[in-house]
């Protein structure tokens, strides 16, 4: 558990304003992807919708706990907001798309 | 008549114990040198057994899900904590304590068979 | 550059472990207080009864139901139903609440009142939230706005559950150091300490933080019901409850509308004349035996006093967790005592089984003595998790200290925050038991009072620990917390008519239980107190010993070896 930082070269300053960010990333940008995950599952799921609706928001929280895992592991900070937001864009349009085809269909 | 929650308890401890006796450190700690090969396997597979059995009574009076998730596992837990806080402060006496689970399991089917006897 | 490829904090148990700790550290305080107080919550009923002394002489016998329905014909002769909680294991009174015609819809349109379960007389217990108060404070905190307060909690949570899963990765030797604790080596037996607390019971930490999650999801991630429903939450919920138990829920609905409605019209004008019930006591047998001894929990009149009367029987708590805690019930007749058709038997489906399970895992309601210790007992060693990972936080930068030669601010801060928590809550908890004996039982507002007497101590432990020395304030909040846990034994005896003794004796094991673990945690609190107070740091068999230790860091890394106090 150590609680300094690996041996880099970087000033403690840049180091904290990096954490800070990762942070942001992985609480916010986490959250997002794992609610738009619980939106597209919800809809997708082969279940009754009610059902459907449970199993992605109880498992919503399993992947959420895997992203922010995931934004603690992986070493380049840009490659973390990189991802996140990718995933975002990706899962928005589909359960966007998704939802207003449910919505034109009902 | 022995409560099947004192039987189950006492059998996970005693599994635990057995368990915990077939690994180097422990055996050495209790016993003062290593087990033996298949001493060991033997330790493994008695302990294993032992928690097996607590888990069917719990079953059986409990229903599977409150019986096994609850009852089984919050037992197991119990029996574990009491043991490992225990193990260092006397190590023969809480390794010793073993011995309740083979003996109430041996009275709970004694008391059951002597039920069965009467009623049937 | 090497650990470039790697991982954020080199490899990928250490980035994890850095998550651990720093997670862990943001909110150990406040999943100490959840931790604490939702444990006790599993006790809440019985608090609840020890909080109100003036029940403690109530006791049931054989005709305790026939009681109490004689008392409500002459309580509330007119209402549109009575609902009766029978006297338990948990509870010595009977609880009864009833509407009166024209009353409002849900919680509000109801009257309540305690019975004496020896009696029948109405007792008029003393204005206290009790246990509730505990309960409440677990999930809601109190006094913030109360979506605010759940979302904070859940967050909270949520970082429980990645603390959870961090932990285990984190440790090296799961399987091997499965049964190890050494005691008096510092650092070294905090970390047993904490990794046992965890890992001995992490089946149930994993259920109680994962199902304390799926508790809050609705508020917490709604936006799968928002993406399925065009009508988001409102659709969902109505889909949820309609799917449920289709027959039985729909049938409540139409009797509830019909009677609201026909009390007002046509059947008022008919005059229906006064019917007696049946007698009870028959029912409650039949029932009882269907259900294999299962106790018969409460006793529910559709329209009581009149020919058409309906009595249904619910049963104590059900077997079963995938219904989540339904119960059984039967029905009958209210003038003949003749059964009528049972309702159809529930189906559950897996995931909605699978929620149900976590979801009644958490709350219990269904579960028996044996069941609730065990989860106490649970619960209490997820506090203790807690709580050693905080101090752990501390002991392992002792060294750090140190070499410092001073305590920087940080540690400082989480030093006090820790004895605050740590020993202050429960501190807190004891003077609530206090206060509920002396605060005034005819004072208004007195359930307040009772409320404030818990934060306004909880706050002066904080400026305690900030005004004290480190150690000095462990020991002496302990100690204070020990001696208000092992006397509101003594002061219940002084200020009611009951006492271990005497409850002992009349066997009403609730408040025997709550008692004994106000001694037991007292003494817990007292020994751990005088750990503290007797612990020498070991200066000299310590290589670091030329180091200027000065007096202060000396006296906080007292606490370093007392991790067998977490046993």
């Amino acid at each position: 558990m150590s609680s300094s930082p690996p041996a880099t070269t970087a000033s403690p300053g840049h180091y904290r304003l990096a954490v800070a960010s990762r942070c942001v990333a992985a609480i916010v940008g986490g959250y997002v992807v794992s609610a738009l995950c619980a939106a597209l599952l919800a809809l997708l799921l082969p279940l009754v919708r009610v059902e459907a609706v449970l199993a992605s928001t109880m498992l919503s929280f399993a992947i959420y706990t895997v992203i922010v895992m995931w934004a603690f592991y992986e070493a380049s900070l840009r490659r973390v907001w990189m991802a996140l937001a990718g995933a975002s864009a990706a899962l928005g349009i589909l359960t966007y798309l998704l939802s207003s085809a449910v919505g034109a269909s009902t | 008549m022995i409560p099947p929650f004192l039987i189950a308890l006492c059998a996970n401890y005693a599994g635990l114990v057995c368990l915990s006796l077939s690994m180097d450190r422990h055996h050495e700690q209790v016993l003062g040198n290593r087990p033996a090969a298949n001493w060991a396997v033997l330790l493994r597979v008695g302990g294993w057994s032992l928690m097996l059995v607590a888990a069917a009574i719990c079953v059986a009076h409990w229903g599977f899900s409150v019986g096994f998730f609850g009852v089984w596992g919050g037992a197991l837990s119990l029996a574990a904590f009491l043991y490992v806080f225990a193990l260092p402060y006397a190590p023969r006496l809480a390794a010793g304590l073993a011995v309740s689970g083979p003996a109430l399991l041996v009275l709970g089917l004694l008391q059951a068979a002597i039920a069965n006897s009467t009623t049937g | 550059m090497k650990s470039e490829d790697k991982g954020f904090q080199g490899g990928f148990r250490q980035s994890m472990a850095w998550l651990h700790t720093w997670t862990g550290l943001c909110v150990c305080w406040l999943l100490f207080a959840i931790f604490l107080t939702g444990t006790l919550s599993f006790y809440r009923d019985e608090i609840n009864v020890w909080m109100k002394p003036e029940l403690h002489g109530s006791q049931a016998d054989e005709q305790t139901a026939q009681r109490a329905l004689d008392r409500m014909a002459l309580l509330a002769p007119k209402a549109t139903n009575w609902s009766i909680g029978l006297p338990n294991e948990r509870e010595p009174a009977v609880s009864v609440s009833w509407r009166e015609p024209g009353a409002a819809q849900g919680r509000a349109g109801a009257k309540r009142a305690m019975l004496d379960a020896g009696t029948g007389e109405v007792v008029e217990a003393r204005e206290t939230r009790g246990g509730d108060f505990l309960y409440r404070f677990h999930f809601e905190l109190y006094g913030f706005d109360r979506l605010a307060a759940r979302m904070l909690v859940g967050a909270a949570t949520m970082i429980m559950l990645v603390g959870l899963v961090t932990g285990v990765v984190t440790h090296k030797k799961i399987f091997k150091d499965f049964f190890t604790f050494r005691p008096r080596k510092g650092q070294r037996s905090w970390l047993d300490a904490h990794n046992a607390t965890a890992v001995l019971a992490l089946p149930f930490h994993l259920m109680i933080t994962y199902s304390g999650l799926l508790l809050l999801m609705y508020s917490l991630m709604p936006w799968g019901m928002q993406a399925a429903y065009p009508d988001g939450r409102d659709g969902f919920f109505a889909e949820l409850r309609g799917g449920g138990r289709p027959a039985e829920n729909a049938q409540a609905n139409r009797e509830g509308g019909g009677r609201e409605g026909g009390r007002g019209g046509r059947r008022e004008a008919e005059q229906e004349v006064a019917v007696a019930l049946t007698p009870i006591a028959p029912l409650l047998a039949q029932a009882s035996a269907r259900w294999g001894g299962m106790p018969v929990g409460n006793i529910n009149v559709e329209r009581p006093g009149t020919a058409r009367a309906v009595i249904e029987l619910r049963a104590l708590h059900g077997d079963s967790l995938v219904d989540r805690g339904a119960v059984d019930t039967m029905k009958f007749d209210g003038v003949t005592g003749a059964p009528l058709t049972p309702a159809d038997p529930r189906t559950v489906s897996a995931t909605r089984g699978f929620y149900n399970s976590l979801s009644s895992l958490h709350m219990i309601h269904f579960a028996g003595p044996v069941l609730r210790m065990l989860f106490f007992v649970a619960g209490l060693i997820g506090t203790a998790m807690v709580a050693t990972g905080a101090v752990l936080w501390v002991v392992k930068r002792a060294p750090e200290r140190l070499k410092l030669g001073h305590t920087p601010r940080g540690h400082r801060l989480v030093e006090m925050l820790n004895v605050a928590a740590i020993a202050g809550l429960p501190l807190a908890v004891g003077a609530y038991f206090w206060a509920n004996r002396l605060i005034p039982a005819d004072m208004v507002t007195r359930s307040d009072w009772e409320i404030r007497s818990f934060f306004i101590v909880w706050a002066l432990t904080l400026v305690h620990a900030v005004l004290r020395p480190h150690a000095r304030a462990w020991i002496e909040q302990l100690l204070l917390a020990a001696a208000l846990l092992v006397l509101a034994p003594v002061l219940n005896a002084a200020t009611s008519d009951s006492h271990l003794f005497a409850s002992l004796l009349a066997g009403r094991w609730s408040l025997v239980g709550v008692e004994v673990v106000q001694i037991a945690t007292g003494a817990g609190l007292g020994y751990i107190a005088w750990r503290v107070a007797r612990f020498k740091p070991p200066q000299k068999a310590s290589r670091r010993s030329a180091a200027s230790s000065s007096k202060a860091v000396e006296s906080r890394s007292r606490l370093a070896t007392t991790a067998e106090s977490a046993s």
